[in-house]
């Protein structure tokens, strides 16, 4: 089966009231919906009453899910809108484009002082970075994945959902930009200083840990 | 005819993504690659960001199944009544 004819397939299956389609879905996308939600929304548990009323959005309006994009893309629209709405409704006296101007996206993606200011070598390498440990082994694998959960959740909103649904979850650069309603400079920008500020925080850490 | 290149690392670092994603002309990409034969710095950067991708891309695959909470389910359960 297609992934397109699956999703109808499912969703024919959840109007049908089959408790099996809702629990396979909420296994599959939970996680996914808590990391996004919580990008807006950074305590746990509102994240997961935000996660919660998403599902109850999207059980409301499955009847008009018409299959023009996949049902993961439209499930994580639904989250995002819902954790946005969440914000909107707390901080009142804080709009969301103060929030995404956070994210400022002129400059340097590394810290200039790293680098050479003068001289023969201006522009090089000052401050050389340390090679990561090896992912290929489970231990380091599992401490690498640990911190940089820690990194993207330490990311902007809009940058860390940038990068949770392009390299975490593996969406397109086009399907991110309709979830998020962004254009594609924007999305390609947002990335690249996601990935920068989450290979710097976990050189961070890695560093500290070697040092104590 | 001068071959592009890239002297300075500080500018090479703000391509790695799109090199990464293959998003470089193929004159930007030599000159990026000939940077690189010659730079240990600016490769480990490479590679620490070819780590990062690697890992981020395991957290979602490594992700164990979600409990579905109770309260989901009955969320299921009430929509369920409701609609019948």
């Amino acid at each position: 089966m297609t992934g397109h004819a699956a999703d109808l397939e499912t969703v024919a299956a959840l109007l049908r009231g089959e408790h099996s389609a809702f629990t396979s879905l909420v296994r599959a996308h939970q996680p996914a919906f808590l990391r996004l939600a919580q990008a807006w929304v950074r305590d746990r548990a509102d994240a997961a009453e935000v996660v919660q009323q998403a599902w109850v959005f999207a059980l409301e309006s499955l009847a008009t899910f018409e299959g023009r994009s996949s049902l993961r893309t439209w499930l994580f629209g639904i989250v995002i809108n819902v954790a946005r709405s969440h914000v909107r409704a707390r901080k009142r006296t804080v709009p969301l484009s103060a929030l995404v101007a956070e994210e400022a996206i002129d400059g340097p993606t590394v810290e200039p002082e790293r680098f050479c200011r003068d001289g023969e070598w201006v522009g090089h390498w000052a401050d050389w970075p340390t090679p990561f440990p090896s992912p290929d082994s489970a231990l380091e694998r599992g401490r690498l994945r640990a911190l940089l959960e820690v990194a993207i959740s330490a990311l902007p909103p809009l940058q860390q959902q940038v990068m949770v649904l392009c390299d975490v979850e593996g969406l397109s650069g086009e399907e991110t930009c309709n979830i998020l309603g962004i254009s594609g400079t924007h999305q390609r920008v947002l990335l690249h200083r996601a990935r920068a500020r989450a290979r710097a925080l976990l050189e961070e850490n890695l560093s500290d840990k070697a040092e104590t | 005819m001068s071959e592009k290149s890239f002297d300075q690392c500080q500018e090479v670092v703000e391509l790695v993504n799109e090199y990464l994603g293959h998003a470089l002309t193929v004159e930007d990409h030599a000159a990026f690659e000939a940077h690189l034969a010659t730079c240990p710095p600016c490769t480990t950067y490479l590679a620490q960001m070819k780590t990062v991708l690697s890992v981020a891309t395991s957290l979602d695959e490594n992700s164990p199944p979600a409990d579905v909470e109770p309260q989901l389910m009955a969320l299921f359960q009430h929509w369920r009544d409701k609609t019948r």
